[in-house]
């Protein structure tokens, strides 16, 4: 039996969230309207890293081979140290004071994350989509990952590899280790090629994400084998464990057990070849010739 | 080697032409940095014994043989970053090199080229040869810097696999171009970008063709508490020798804005639509849904989050003779809690049912059972102990992945446990970690009916390592692997690592490393090997 929504149910599926997320705005109010008013207290001075140095002089030692240091110190217009830390020039008046800084180290992820956004603004296309990965609600840090926990004065990694990971995701470590295993460990894959640690996991890229590495496997096909495309199914991990799997390819099941999955009623279908290793539906990704998948 | 030299050069060209025309020109002024230099040569040496299955041991990665150049990596800066470069190579002139070149070109372009190769063993008969796959990526781009109203960025990938067996997949290539240029205002920033692929798959009978991708993008930028973002694409294929393609649009927006410091909405619409396809059986015409999340900390230390999100699927069936529409509705929930400064759990649940799921028809005409899932579910309980007293700890996680499908009295599950434990000793000089995995792959299928095995498999996973620092410049490391599958496989897996660094007092690196590791598959002895490795490394830096 055919049946469609009508256009207004459509309609009021898309507009009703929408309306109320927006009169929460409105009801609210924003920041983006409010002006300072006549008799708020100036902005801090900027006191010049140079002065920062002539204490700190163990960070400019560190800093000397730090790339990241030098791009923000010679940059036009740049406050070097206080670019992150703040304008600094009530410290510099009275050096036990600290607190008119911005307390990068010990903010909370997504307060802290600002310095790192001021210049990185094309991390999560601004700061409050950041703010809504899962990393930002776990309280990580920009620096936990590229930095490795230590400061981003001497060791700024600019894409952390797996061991910066696993230091967390423990778990996914092990997994790598079983018999069939994406080669992360062998140094073949990395974390990111998969995973957006900036971004919100996304459900619907499963598949696009596969493809990125495996482009035989996408298509267009003439013939396409419905489960990988991924609009009301998983995609590739209908058959397939991303990580690791006691079975060859990464598939959940063995033989036919892995068709069995949805082609229940086909338990007894010429016993006892397997689906495709005997040679039988072998374009199990999609065919350009055979509607059954049939191997050329 | 892959046809790709054309497009370094290139990329070179561009960011030294952004050097010549603004690098030189930056406003310079004292950064109290000197200009550095530096370079690593890295020499290796492997001995590596194979009593069994080669291809099997090969089947991810060919390492290195005999002495080898391990790394080179050459870094360079001046006080004024006219030119930051950072080159790394590893393994030059084996099966499995892998580079990464850096440039920084007077704050004004960055340029990103990294190459990997891969030989690997992706058929484990005997008649077949390695299987050589290359990935070459190259981006360049304006740097990241606050007050830029204008960015740009470039890309090139090029990626490709041959040497495959004659019976199976076929080699094939990939070449990605990509440009995006981008505006931003006070308040907003547009992206405007193109991007073409040309896969060819050379032998065989798969397509070959080109797609290109436009997109625009839309984001506000003026509020640290709200954002709205929205983007439009739309991509076209052909292909080689048909007079039809494929060709579809993407419309997305989302909405984000934090009410409270506590409390954040968002919600986020999307709709997919193919225009034209090349498909002849069943494909998703249109695919919308629409997403609400809240994200919500009633209290210190406790966290929740829940979304919706619902969609609508144009499904056209096999005989591309009707459309069903098929609904899916996905609940989450998310809690994460700290009683304690020592102990931290976590929960979260998801499930996605799917209505008037699709079905087709056999080709004796007959009305099938539908194949699409009718409930999926996960669910995911986790904690982390820290006792304030030691440094150690102890987290675990269990999770259980479930799918049902009614119409076919199908019932899968994958169960996932696992169980870590680390302990550093006081000073640092001596730290271990201990991690166990469980995985089952539970099935409602009955066993087959000849061989009378089941389908179901799982996996018993059991990692331990030890770091010994026993001076400022000599550590030890040790670890032990084992993995035991059972079921539809059985094998079991088990290796023994033994590794020491060791410093000069010149700033020489020394680094030693021995592996032990056997595999054993009981249902196919055939595959079975004995790997002996042993690994030097001498580094030096100038």
């Amino acid at each position: 039996m055919v049946r469609r929504a009508s256009p207004g149910f459509r309609v009021v599926l898309v507009a009703l969230p929408l309306a109320g997320l927006l009169f929460a705005v409105m009801a609210n109010g924003s920041d983006d309207s409010a002006k300072p008013a006549a008799d708020a207290p100036k902005a801090p001075a900027v006191a010049g890293s140079e002065l920062c140095m002539a204490c700190h002089s163990d960070v400019a030692t560190a800093q000397q081979d730090d790339w990241h240091s030098r791009a923000v110190a010679s940059r036009p217009g740049s406050s070097n140290c206080e670019e992150c830390h703040g304008p600094s020039a009530a410290h510099t008046g009275d050096p036990a004071n600290v607190r008119t800084f911005y307390d990068v180290k010990h903010a909370p992820a997504g307060r802290s994350a600002q310095a790192c956004l001021s210049c990185h603004q094309r991390v999560g296309r601004n700061a409050a989509l950041w703010k809504a990965s899962e990393h930002a609600q776990a309280n990580v840090r920009c620096w936990g990952c590229h930095s490795q926990g230590a400061t981003p004065h001497n060791r700024t990694i600019r894409r952390p590899d797996k061991t910066v990971c696993y230091t967390c995701h423990r778990d996914e470590q092990a997994k790598f280790e079983m018999t069939s295993h994406h080669p992360v460990n062998e140094g073949r894959v990395d974390c990111s090629d998969c995973h957006d640690p900036h971004a919100r996991q996304s459900d619907r890229a499963k598949t696009d994400i596969c493809a990125s590495c495996h482009a035989e496997q996408r298509g267009p096909f003439v013939f396409a084998h419905g489960a990988i495309s991924g609009e009301l199914t998983d995609g590739c991990l209908d058959c397939h464990q991303a990580h690791g799997s006691p079975n060859q390819r990464l598939l959940r099941y063995t033989g036919r057990g892995l068709c069995l999955q949805c082609h229940a009623d086909h338990a007894l279908h010429f016993l006892p070849r397997t689906c495709w290793s005997a040679g039988c539906h072998s374009q199990v990704h999609g065919s350009n010739t055979s509607p059954l998948l049939f191997g050329s | 080697m892959l046809r790709s030299q054309q497009t370094i050069p290139a990329a070179l060209a561009v960011a030294l032409l952004m050097l010549g025309a603004t690098g030189l020109r930056a406003e310079e002024k004292p950064t109290g940095y000197q200009a550095t230099q530096s370079w690593t040569v890295g020499i290796g040496a492997q001995i590596q014994v194979i009593d069994g299955n080669e291809r099997r041991f090969d089947q991810y990665v060919t390492p290195p043989a005999g002495f080898y150049l391990s790394r080179l990596a050459w870094k360079q800066s001046d006080p004024h970053n006219r030119l930051a470069a950072d080159l790394y190579l590893r393994d030059i002139g084996e099966p499995g090199p892998s580079g990464e070149l850096w440039l920084l070109a007077g704050n004004t372009a960055a340029l990103r080229a990294a190459y990997r190769r891969s030989a690997f063993f992706s058929d484990f008969s005997s008649a077949s040869d390695r299987t050589r796959r290359g990935d070459l990526i190259v981006g360049v781009g304006s740097p990241p810097g606050p007050g830029s109203r204008y960015s740009w960025q470039a890309s090139f990938g090029d990626v490709g696999v041959r040497g495959r067996p004659a019976a199976g997949p076929r080699d094939w290539r990939t070449r990605n171009s990509s440009a995006v240029f981008g505006w931003r205002g006070d308040q907003y920033a547009v992206d405007v970008r193109y991007g073409r692929e040309a896969f060819d798959f050379r032998t065989g009978g798969s397509l070959s063709g080109t797609t290109q991708t436009y997109g625009l993008s839309l984001a506000s930028v003026g509020s640290q508490n709200t954002a709205l973002t929205g983007s439009l694409q739309r991509d076209t294929t052909d292909l080689d020798g048909r007079t039809t393609g494929v060709d579809g649009w993407t419309a997305e927006a989302a909405l984000t804005h934090s009410v409270r410091d506590n409390l954040s909405l968002s919600a986020e619409v999307r709709q997919r639509k193919i225009g034209q396809t090349i498909t002849e059986n069943a494909y998703a015409r249109r695919n919308s849904s629409v997403r609400v999340e809240a994200n919500y900390v009633p209290a210190p230390h406790l966290s929740a989050k829940g979304f919706w999100q619902t969609g609508q699927v144009d499904y056209v069936d096999g005989r591309q003779l009707n459309t069903i529409t098929a609904d899916t509705n996905t609940l989450g929930l998310d809690i994460k809690h700290r009683p304690s400064r020592e102990l931290e759990w976590r929960a979260r649940f998801r499930q996605r049912n799917v209505g008037d799921r699709p079905r087709s028809y056999t080709v004796a005409n007959t009305l099938t059972n539908s194949l699409i899932y009718s409930a999926v579910r996960r669910t995911d309980v986790s904690f982390s102990f820290t006792p304030p007293s030691a440094p150690a700890g102890l987290t675990g996680q269990w999770q259980h992945d479930w799918w049902r499908n009614n119409s076919q009295g199908a019932r899968n599950t994958v169960n996932t446990t696992v169980l870590t434990a680390w302990w550093q000793q006081p000073g640092g000089q001596l730290s271990a970690n201990a991690s166990f995995t469980h995985q089952g792959f539970g099935q409602a299928v009955a066993p087959d009916p000849v061989t009378h095995r089941g389908y179901a498999s799982r996996i018993n996973s059991f990692v331990f390592g030890l770091n010994y620092q026993a001076a400022p410049d000599t550590a030890f490391y040790a670890a032990y692997t084992t993995v035991v599958a059972q079921g539809a496989n059985v094998d079991d897996y088990g290796r023994i690592t033994v590794g020491a660094n060791y410093t000069t007092p010149h700033g020489d690196k020394l680094l030693g490393e021995l592996n032990v590791g056997s595999f054993n598959d009981l249902l196919t002895p055939a595959l079975d090997y004995d790997a002996d490795l042993l690994r030097v490394e001498w580094q030096r830096g100038f």
